[in-house]
């Protein structure tokens, strides 16, 4: 699965600490994400997707072979 | 969301430090050869075998038994502590570290019966006793070990990955 956060953390100017801070996991965590090595939690898409204001299919995309 | 219930972050220090007693125990008996005679005591059992061997020859069900407890000390402050280690959280517990937890005992176990398997196949007569002995701690340290190895690389990355 891939993501969007970079672009959308991009736009909205803040750093991965600040959105690791806001959805309360570690910055590591984000970094994994962003990277594609670890596929977050639906709580956890939800949360991200929440904080951006955006839908979470807007962030998170299906890749092939998923 | 419901996570799993693991020690407070500090009891991870009080296993380092078990473990690192439990080594200290080993350290004496094994290696210096030192003299550990007052750790000889009289101890209830639930069951002491009647061997010839035993300081105490007289066996059976909750009994009272004199045994040299050094081992039994090493292995309790070894287990104890590396059990601690183990559960204790992280800084920050979220479900990314619960994965690596997942991860690591998954590896944990199959690592430890992989072993098993080649020591029954390729160690005969009484050095498989150590082996059973060493069975004992083998998941807890392979799991402490791999999972601070992941927790090491995942650390690593976000080192290196720009913001």
């Amino acid at each position: 699965m891939k993501n969007n956060i970079k672009v959308q953390r991009a736009i909205k100017g803040i750093t991965q600490q600040v959105l690791a801070e806001q959805v309360g996991v570690s910055r590591q965590s984000i970094v994994a994400i962003e990277q594609g090595k670890y596929v977050p939690s639906t709580l956890l898409a939800l949360k991200i997707a929440g904080y951006f204001v955006k839908g979470v299919e807007e962030i998170f995309e299906l890749e092939e072979g998923d | 969301m419901k996570s799993i219930v693991l020690f407070p972050n500090y009891f991870k220090k009080i296993g380092w430090v078990l473990i690192v007693a439990a080594l200290g125990i080993w350290l004496c008996s094994e290696i210096l050869d030192l003299d550990l005679s007052f750790l000889t005591l009289k101890v209830p059992a639930i069951y002491s075998a009647d061997y010839p061997l035993t300081s105490d020859p007289k066996g059976g069900w909750f009994v009272y038994t004199t045994q040299d407890m050094a081992y039994t000390l090493f292995s309790v402050f070894f287990i104890v502590g590396g059990l601690l280690v183990m559960f204790a959280r992280e800084q920050v517990e979220d479900e990314f570290i619960h994965s690596v937890r997942h991860s690591a005992l998954i590896w944990a176990v199959s690592i430890n019966y992989l072993l098993l398997l080649l020591a029954f196949l390729g160690l005969y007569g009484p050095v498989f006793i150590d082996v059973v002995i060493y069975n004992v701690y083998s998941i807890l340290i392979i799991y402490i070990l791999r999972f601070n190895y992941l927790l090491r690389i995942s650390k690593k990355r976000a080192l290196v990955y720009e913001e």
